[in-house]
């Protein structure tokens, strides 16, 4: 990201913002939507994300991170969703991904389908966590920034989660393995 | 390759697979239409209203880090204040209350491992990663291994001698795989190595179980690790919530289902949390009882005899636990017939219930007859302390907003107790709490006055 396209939206330039928020939407959509795993929440935490950014673009202290700092925004949108969604008392399943799990063909089919029952299970604080750090790539100290709590926070979120995953994992493997030996 | 760094790479291609799709277009451009009827917020609307400039200078503790609506309250506030003291003239200066005990406060900012007084007075550079792990880059990361993280400190404790401190350092993402104990003298740092893969615990119940059972200098952790992996009849994905000594030499475990049965974040009071006796050999298990509901926390006293569990069973409480409150701590005596009371904890704390969070930190004071117990996830951080007799003999305090996470520790006279909130670690009397330190990952204490 050009560092000048930020400095120039924080001064007000619509086309700079325009050009920033364009480019951010596919990875911002990317994140939501492992976030919420429903598509019209994950929409509109996007949407809000990006009128966001132009409103408070003028708050980012470093361009340099504005990266990051878009991160910081989505999740909170992402939090604000999912708390309407729960207000709502809806709960819905986005087919999409598990159909295209389901075609592919390959043997990995019960691995991801552990992995997708484990992810939902997890709490959106450890959700954040891991998309952060292993679908974003963002290290740690950079994630505690992003969600402004303390480094050691990130590093046992992240900890429990990939626990609470292997765990899932492991279970799935233990049952295989029984059944394979019942037969 | 390591089985953690194997699931490290699983998570990621999972997380990377993009047959989702993207916003549409119509989603950019609907954002887009809605941001050009939209003013960008500058000066002094920024400073009330606005998130605050990101990313932070320093510590939460700045008008900044509240919410605007405290903001606003503050302004007024100050107004009525200004006032107010142009009325008064005069007044007294209350002296600061004189030092208690001469205690020691350890602590983790970033890779460096500090000790200093217990109000953060005079703190001193014992250890740091990048020091004791030449092959890492300046900036603390790995040098060639981009999927390791980051080398940093995490859980530490000092040594029933107050001689060492024992530190877990993470490197890769599924925790510590590693621990060092620095002697506080500046004497030479042992390296003992810990496999990730059995780290089935929480870090803090790693770490403490390492004091509580001292191990030969030399002879590696694995033990440890291959005691609760290995020998627990574990069936089912479960954590290990706690662990610690009992009185028989062997030890107390907490485990926990790792699921809700309901597959969703939603508290199941039918999950499972049992406790577990395992002798000093550690061959042989007793189950001592089992409990239902979350563990959003649990301690075992420091003689072994009681459990001190937070309960969460959401909105559909079983009457069987927690007298049918949706939370409550619960302290579960194991001498003889398992014995259990109840304190609801909505009670403690009716404006911003306490037990909601997924996770609360417990810790018995020294003399085990209180635990201290930090909500973990409430926008509200707060603190409750209660009596092994089931009634509340302290208050709840309510910081503003801030997240807080990480173990509560008590000072010797057990009248205040130390914890994280954001990055500083807070000093909590009855009803007030100020900051100590900032910016730090972890804080344990030691007390010279111990035997």
């Amino acid at each position: 990201m050009s560092r000048a396209l930020v400095e120039q939206a924080q001064r007000g330039d619509r086309d700079a913002y325009e050009r920033l928020a364009r480019a951010a939407a596919p990875r911002l959509s990317l994140v939501a939507r492992r976030l919420l795993h429903d598509r019209d929440a994950a929409d509109d935490a996007v949407q809000q994300t990006l009128v966001t950014m132009w409103r408070d673009l003028p708050s980012l202290r470093d361009p340099e991170r504005f990266d990051a700092w878009t991160y910081r925004i989505l999740v909170r949108a992402c939090g604000a969703e999912s708390r309407r969604e729960r207000r709502r008392g809806i709960a819905m399943v986005d087919l999409t991904e598990t159909m295209a799990t389901l075609n592919d063909g390959s043997s990995t089919i019960s691995l991801r389908d552990e992995l997708d029952r484990a992810f939902e299970r997890l709490n959106r604080d450890q959700r954040n966590v891991i998309v952060l750090h292993h679908l974003v790539g963002l290290p740690l100290g950079e994630i505690a920034d992003v969600l402004g709590i303390p480094y050691g926070t990130v590093g046992s979120r992240l900890h429990h989660a990939m626990q609470a995953l292997r765990a899932a994992i492991d279970a799935g493997e233990r049952t295989a393995a029984a059944r394979r030996q019942l037969a | 390759m390591s089985q953690a760094m194997d699931l490290d790479r699983l998570v990621s291609e999972w997380l990377g697979d993009s047959s989702g799709g993207y916003a549409s277009v119509a989603v950019v451009d609907a954002a887009l239409e809605r941001a050009r009827r939209t003013t960008q917020r500058r000066g002094f609307a920024a400073a009330i209203l606005g998130p605050g400039s990101w990313p932070a200078e320093r510590g939460r503790f700045g008008l900044s880090a509240l919410a605007p609506v405290a903001r606003l309250g503050i302004l007024a506030a100050l107004l009525v204040g200004l006032v107010g003291g142009m009325l008064l003239v005069g007044g007294s200066r209350r002296p600061s209350p004189p030092p208690t005990h001469p205690q020691r406060l350890a602590f983790v900012r970033g890779t460096e491992l500090f000790v200093a007084g217990l109000d953060g007075s005079d703190p001193r550079l014992v250890a740091d990663t990048r020091l004791l792990y030449p092959t890492l880059s300046p900036g603390g990361d790995p040098a060639a291994c981009d999927t390791c993280g980051v080398h940093a400190f995490t859980t530490i404790l000092w040594s029933p001698a107050g001689d060492r401190i024992a530190a877990g350092v993470l490197q890769s993402s599924v925790g510590i795989d590693r621990i060092v104990v620095v002697p506080t003298d500046g004497g030479q740092v042992q390296h003992i190595n810990w496999q990730a893969r059995f780290a089935w615990g929480h870090d803090d119940v790693l770490v403490s179980a390492m004091w509580h059972h001292p191990i030969p200098e030399g002879v590696e952790l694995d033990g440890i690790g291959r005691l609760f992996y290995a020998r627990l009849p574990i069936d089912r994905p479960e954590y290990l919530d706690a662990a610690g000594p009992a009185q028989d030499g062997g030890t107390v475990v907490v485990l926990q289902d790792a699921f809700h049965a309901n597959g969703s974040w939603g508290i199941d009071p039918s999950l499972t949390i049992r406790i577990l006796h395992v002798d000093a050999a550690g061959t042989t298990v007793q189950e001592l009882a089992v409990v239902h509901g979350m563990a959003a926390g649990a301690a075992i006293s420091g003689d072994g005899t009681a459990v001190a569990l937070s309960i969460n069973q959401g909105e559909q409480p079983s009457s069987a636990v927690c007298d049918g409150a949706a939370s409550c701590v619960t302290l579960i005596t194991l001498r003889g017939t398992p014995a259990t009371c109840s304190i609801p904890l909505a009670s403690l704390a009716p404006s911003a219930p306490l037990g909601d969070a997924s996770q609360a930190f417990i810790s018995w004071s020294p003399a085990g007859d209180r635990i201290a117990l930090l909500d973990a996830g409430n926008a509200n951080a707060g603190y409750s302390v209660v009596s092994d007799a089931c009634s509340i003999i302290g208050t709840t305090v309510e910081l503003p907003g801030g997240n807080t996470w990480g173990p509560v520790r008590w000072t010797a006279d057990a009248t205040r107790i130390l914890f994280l909130w954001d990055r500083a670690v807070v000093e909590v009397a009855i009803g007030t709490a100020r900051p100590v330190v900032e910016l730090v990952a972890d804080v344990d204490t030691f007390d010279l006055s111990a035997p």
